[in-house]
């Protein structure tokens, strides 16, 4: 351990994160159960939608692809091979897109991950920023402008966010792309492919920060109001340190530790607002597939981007946990 | 007029603090003028909300203003007027020329930073140390105020040290510029009473050892009656009442500081001998015209009501405000 700065994961450490992933164990089993039976509860299933798309919904066509997809079955033998199934980590097999949803989900989440932790990056960052701006310029003009914006942020819906960019860049604009992750009349490759994709990124990723940013902005600002009025930072400000350092390393250290369990509760809600934008923008990410799943009836493909969704969410949740450990010494990990 | 030989260190004059609070203008310090001189420690006594705080808050100019005014004729340190010092001079002062230490040690160190790194701060900002000159010097800091194993605890965090370790701490970080004056307001109240005996006979051979003045803030007459050379007893804002610590346990003067002393607990109970004392502390923000006191006072007559006492040489280099008190030139024993 130095002087300065965080211990470093141990084996306490390590013991801790083995404990916390006992835990989750039946979290996970109960999210597995009823995902499976509330998608049972939507009308209509796979076999009417394809006989429906094939135009020749007679009884027979359609309980042969009943059998074909297992439909025919009871739901407990449905669960129970579901069940089996995922315990070998097999996610089953979209029938609707012809490959195991395994594929289609690892082939999906990186484009999710990137939409999502680009968006949390920005809100973080600028969100702790104008907080910081706000709580330390507090009741004068700094404070009203950044306080009239978020809240602003916080009233807009997301999807309308998204429309309007790219009503301004990218209609009336013409700066950048409407949807979609990269140019579909060039293949780019190399330097020249990864611009193709920041520049798709910047309206989806800014639509989807501009909630959070209102957020982030507002708990900075509170946590670090509340951190202020503080004890130690009078003792900061007896020692004779200038505003600057107070502000960081007294005031803003501690305020982060909120903002930490902030972001991950706030995981969840991230990844759905993910879908929205993923469909404004026709990303081809998770949300996208999910997405299209529920229109297809593709259980299969919905349960397998569901369980892959929450596994994320309870993982992201651990690393909170951990960080939060990290940054405060005194969270005792054992 | 002060009997003590060697010239002040710190003179204050008249120091007045107010509070633009929603209810209106409140007077936390009214004139109040006292001086401390090199090895010398002053006393400051009074119930709560007397304005001992925010006295000693002042003098470094750490209250936030607004809501609070501070006035007065000068508080002369080192041939500089501190009321009248730019900020950025005056942190030159604070925590170097002058430090604080404060009452609750448990909330006064920065939870998330280790005691080292705390008295390192102190150390880069107002002396050449750095690195592992710094660290060293910490080190010898943490083994001056008597902590075991100073090298080992440098890098604990302050929730692992309990409150009267904390509270050697707070006195290593006071003491790491060596200061010419330490300001202690009330060292020992969160502290039990074991504790508090040994961090009081440690500030006190630690002002013998580096030759401070000491100006300490305490409810408890059982402390200052150990520790000081002076006492200042303040009622409502103003003082009441200055002796040597000799004179005033011989034969106090205010009918205040004689309801405090009576109300002092027996040795073996440990109560809050405040609350004995008969009354209410007046709200600052309407005191009665003339003596503060005179709701409270047992040997009250209208002539106090009428103006306010003025504070007279009590004719052993003290001084009193009380229209009744027992002076050389002739007052009336009560
Ligand atoms: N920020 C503030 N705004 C308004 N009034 C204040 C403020 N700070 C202190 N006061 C008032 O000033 C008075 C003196 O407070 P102070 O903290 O100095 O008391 P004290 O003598 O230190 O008491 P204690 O023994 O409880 O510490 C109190 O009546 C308090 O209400
Ligand atoms: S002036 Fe009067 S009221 Fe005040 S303390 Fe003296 S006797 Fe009591
Ligand atoms: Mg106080």
């Amino acid at each position: 351990m130095s002087v300065s700065g965080v211990a470093l994961p141990d084996a306490r450490v390590l013991r801790y994160l083995g404990v916390r992933v006992l835990q989750v164990i039946p979290t996970i089993l109960a999210i597995v159960v009823l995902n499976f039976f509330f998608l049972r509860l939507a009308p209509g299933d796979l076999a009417e939608v394809i006989a429906g798309e094939a135009g020749s919904a007679s009884p027979e066509y359609m309980a042969i692809l009943r059998q074909q997809f297992g439909l025919d079955q009871s739901i407990w033998v449905q669960f129970t091979k579901y069940l089996t199934e995922l315990a070998q980590l097999n996610l089953g097999y979209s029938f609707r897109n012809s490959l195991p949803v395994l594929d289609l989900i690892v082939s999906r989440a990186p484009n999710t991950a990137l939409l999502m932790l680009s968006s949390l990056l920005i809100a973080v960052v600028l969100g702790v920023l104008f907080g910081a701006i706000s709580a330390q310029w507090r009741g004068k003009w700094p404070d009203g402008v950044i306080s009239a914006l978020s809240t602003v942020g916080f009233a807009t819906p997301l999807f309308w966010v998204g429309l309007m960019l790219i009503v301004l860049f990218s209609v009336e604009l013409r700066w950048l792309p409407a949807g979609g992750m990269q140019d579909l009349e060039h293949s780019y490759t190399g330097f020249a492919h990864m611009l193709d994709v920041a520049r798709h990124m910047v309206l989806p990723v800014f639509s989807l920060a501009f909630f959070y940013i209102a957020i982030y902005t507002r708990l900075t600002r509170s946590a670090m109001l509340e951190v202020q009025e503080l004890d130690f930072v009078r003792t900061a400000r007896a020692k004779g340190l200038n505003p600057l350092p107070v502000t960081l390393r007294h005031v803003l250290r501690n305020a982060l530790l909120p903002i930490v369990t902030m972001t991950g509760l706030q995981l969840g809600a991230l990844l759905s607002g993910s879908v929205v934008i993923e469909t404004v923008f026709a990303w081809p990410g998770m949300g996208r597939l999910a997405f299209d799943a529920v229109f297809q009836r593709d259980i299969n493909l919905l349960l397998g981007v569901l369980f892959f969704s929450s596994f994320l969410v309870i993982v992201s949740n651990l690393v909170t946990d951990l960080v939060y450990a990290l940054l405060d010494p005194r969270i005792d990990i054992r | 007029m002060t009997a003590h030989a060697s010239p002040a260190v710190l003179d204050v004059a008249d120091l007045t603090v107010r509070f633009r609070t929603p209810t209106g203008l409140l007077t936390a310090v009214d004139q109040l003028s006292f001086s401390v001189s090199a090895g010398e420690t002053l006393a400051i006594v009074g119930e709560s909300g007397c304005g001992k705080s925010v006295t000693a808050m002042a003098l470094l100019r750490l209250l936030r203003s607004p809501p609070a005014e501070i006035g007065g004729r000068h508080v002369l340190f080192e041939g500089q007027d501190l009321l009248r010092l730019r900020e950025r001079a005056l942190r030159n002062i604070r925590g170097n020329r002058i430090a604080m230490i404060f009452q609750d040690p448990l909330s006064a160190l920065n939870p998330v930073l280790t005691v080292g790194d705390q008295i390192i701060e102190t150390l880069k900002r107002h002396t050449g140390l750095r690195g592992a000159a710094a660290h060293r010097r910490a080190v010898e800091l943490l083994d001056l105020v008597r902590i075991p194993e100073p090298a080992r605890r440098a890098s604990d965090y302050p929730h692992r040290f309990s409150g009267g370790m904390r509270q050697r701490a707070m006195i290593a970080i006071a003491l790491a510029a060596s200061p010419a004056v330490l300001i202690a307001d009330e060292p020992t109240t969160a502290l039990d009473v074991t504790v508090q005996a040994q961090i009081l006979k440690l500030l006190n051979s630690l002002q013998r050892e580096l030759g401070m003045a000491l100006i300490l803030i305490s409810h408890d007459l059982g402390v200052v009656a150990e520790t000081a050379d002076r006492v200042l007893v303040m009622y409502a804002g103003r003082k009441v009442e200055e002796r040597s610590v000799l004179d005033l346990f011989a034969g106090p003067l205010h009918p205040y500081t004689r309801a405090l002393m009576r109300a002092r607990p027996r040795p073996e109970e440990l109560r809050e001998f405040l609350d004995e004392i008969p009354g209410i502390v007046p709200s600052l923000a309407d005191l009665p015209p003339g003596c503060a006191f005179a709701p409270r006072c047992s040997v009250a007559y209208e002539a106090c009501s009428a103006t306010r006492p003025a504070l007279l040489p009590s004719g052993d280099g003290g001084a009193v405000a009380c229209i009744r008190a027992p002076l050389a030139a002739g007052g009336v024993v009560a």
